[in-house]
């Protein structure tokens, strides 16, 4: 037998055995091998070549899958079995941790934004419940696996977009009343921020061209910036006048600021790209939702809020922001798990977004959404502004997934998957 | 063709014909059928494992070639068992027939 056909068979046995009791496992594995064995050498008797005489062999028992599921219902009792499936679902859950780490993550969220949608906890100075968590799991990531793997992304990208904003938007008062941060402080974010991403940018484009950042990213991340600054506030007529200059110039600066804040976060996703894929895109994703919850609640997710105390929502209202976690990181990450194509996987991350965004202008239009200083009072143009804002970083998203599909996991097979059949003296 | 509901009188009728092992069943099946009925033959071992925890087959080891092989035969409860099937079977299928309107 060769190595292929011998791991092929260890993987396809420990599938359909996983979970049985020892006794039923030892006999179903017996079985299963003698049956094998005498189908292969049936096919090699009719001229077949060992490895298509293996193929045809395991073809013929079938879906590991299915025969796990009859394995199970002879063998253990319905309480072991609801056992098993937790556990199997778990077992499924860390082997696509990418996946399954922000699906859990976006669980968690929808709870606590469902039981505060009153605001009883999120205005009375306590801290997001959200923010430590995602704390915990990023902190898990590092302990555990030593780096920031891809299924921390959501609850990172969650932090940072909270971290830059308390950082210098509400960080000590003393901090505050310093000359520097007032005005050195909207000039020397986006500088570091903006030579870092060069940096980072140079020193990955000496790398092979497949590591590379498309260019289409790039442009999106410009356009998420230079959005920021369309605003018609700046534009009007009173920029003419000397004053109004002096204003158009300042809050330039402070927009291109805003919207440096949320580089980082950006930045992170294009990087981690080349190894999460998907996850990647939880990151602008993540983002995403950190900046509606804001919009909606005019305090950021990482503040002890406290600076304004907004009536409490609708049912229109409450009703749109349980769907956004839901539709983000519970309904994208199944949909991309579930998804067979390239189309597939696109529509799974633009559709459930794409859906909500839409759904906030029109609810904005009929005065349902009371948004960021009543953005039912604001022009079109401003709508259309963040609608382009919101949509640059879910296209984002797409560009980055479909670039970077990220690592299988389950192609690679362990060292011990023999195990099993050698157990029964191979083939 | 799917044999799934079918699989358990195909067995017992198969053991009913001299004790058998997995292999053996399902190229008995497959041959018996003019190779029309498909199943997957991995699912022969649970559907086994469960008659033979009914009591209607029961199972011994032999060694055959060289090779240990687990042998299932019918038990008493299972060719009654195999009637109760066939004569079902006979009505269900006497039943579609009618309603396609071929003879049986």
């Amino acid at each position: 037998m060769s190595d292929r056909a011998e791991q092929e068979m260890a993987r396809w046995l420990r599938e359909a055995t996983h979970g049985l009791p020892p006794e039923g496992d030892i006999l179903a594995r017996a079985e299963l091998v003698a049956h094998y064995q005498d189908a292969v050498e049936a096919y090699r008797l009719q001229g077949k070549g060992p490895d298509a005489a293996h193929d045809a062999a395991l073809s013929d028992l079938g879906e590991a899958k299915t025969l796990r599921r009859m394995l199970r219902r002879v063998h253990l009792s319905a309480g072991a079995r609801l056992v098993a499936g937790l556990l199997e679902t778990l077992r499924m859950l860390w082997r696509k941790r990418e996946i399954g780490g922000t699906l859990l993550f976006g669980l968690f969220v929808l709870g606590a934004t469902l039981v505060d949608y009153t605001h009883t906890v999120a205005y009375s100075r306590h801290l997001d419940p959200v923010v430590p968590v995602a704390l915990l799991i990023v902190l898990i990531g590092l302990i555990t696996e030593r780096s920031l793997r891809p299924w921390c992304y959501a609850p990172f990208g969650y932090l940072l977009a909270g971290v830059w904003g308390w950082m210098f938007l509400a960080g000590p008062g003393w901090l505050s009343k310093l000359p520097f941060w007032r005005l050195a402080g909207p000039l020397v974010l986006p500088a570091v921020v903006l030579i870092g991403l060069a940096i980072l940018g140079i020193r990955h484009a000496r790398r092979s061209s497949k590591l590379r950042i498309s260019a289409s990213a790039w442009i999106l991340v410009g356009l998420w910036l230079g959005l920021g600054m369309l605003e018609p506030d700046f534009w009007g007529r009173g920029a003419l006048g000397y004053t109004g200059f002096r204003t158009v110039v300042g809050t330039l600066v402070y927009t291109l600021w805003a919207a440096s804040v949320s580089l980082p976060m950006v930045a992170v996703g294009l990087f981690g790209a080349r190894d999460g894929g998907v996850a990647a895109a939880m990151i602008p994703l993540a983002v995403q939702y950190a900046g509606f919850r804001y919009f909606m609640m005019p305090v950021h997710p990482s503040h002890a809020y406290a600076s304004s105390s907004p009536p409490p929502l609708t049912g229109l209202q409450a009703l749109l922001m349980y769907l956004w976690p839901v539709a983000l990181f519970v309904v994208t990450p199944l949909w991309v798990q579930r998804a067979r194509s390239a189309r597939g996987r696109a529509a799974a991350l633009i559709v459930p977004a794409g859906t909500l965004i839409a759904s906030a202008v029109l609810l904005g239009v009929f005065g349902q959404h009371s948004g960021f200083e009543g953005l039912a009072q604001v022009a079109w143009v401003k709508y259309a502004l963040s609608l382009g804002q919101s949509a640059s970083l879910l296209v984002l998203a797409i560009v980055l997934y479909r670039q970077f599909e990220g690592r299988d996991r389950a192609t690679v097979v362990p060292p011990n998957a023999i195990e099993g059949l050698q157990q029964f003296g191979g083939a | 063709m799917n044999v799934k509901g079918s699989l358990p009188l195909l067995i017992l009728d198969t053991l009913a014909r001299g004790a058998s092992y997995g292999y053996q069943i399902a190229k008995e099946i497959r041959t018996r059928s003019g190779e029309v009925l498909a199943f997957q033959e991995g699912t022969l071992y649970p559907m086994l494992h469960k008659l033979e925890k009914d009591g209607l087959v029961e199972a011994y080891t032999a060694t055959v070639d060289g090779r240990e092989r687990r042998y299932y035969r019918l038990t008493e409860a299972g060719s009654r068992e195999l009637t109760r099937q066939r004569r079902a079977w006979q009505a269900y299928a006497h039943a579609v027939n009618a309603v396609l309107g071929v003879s049986s």
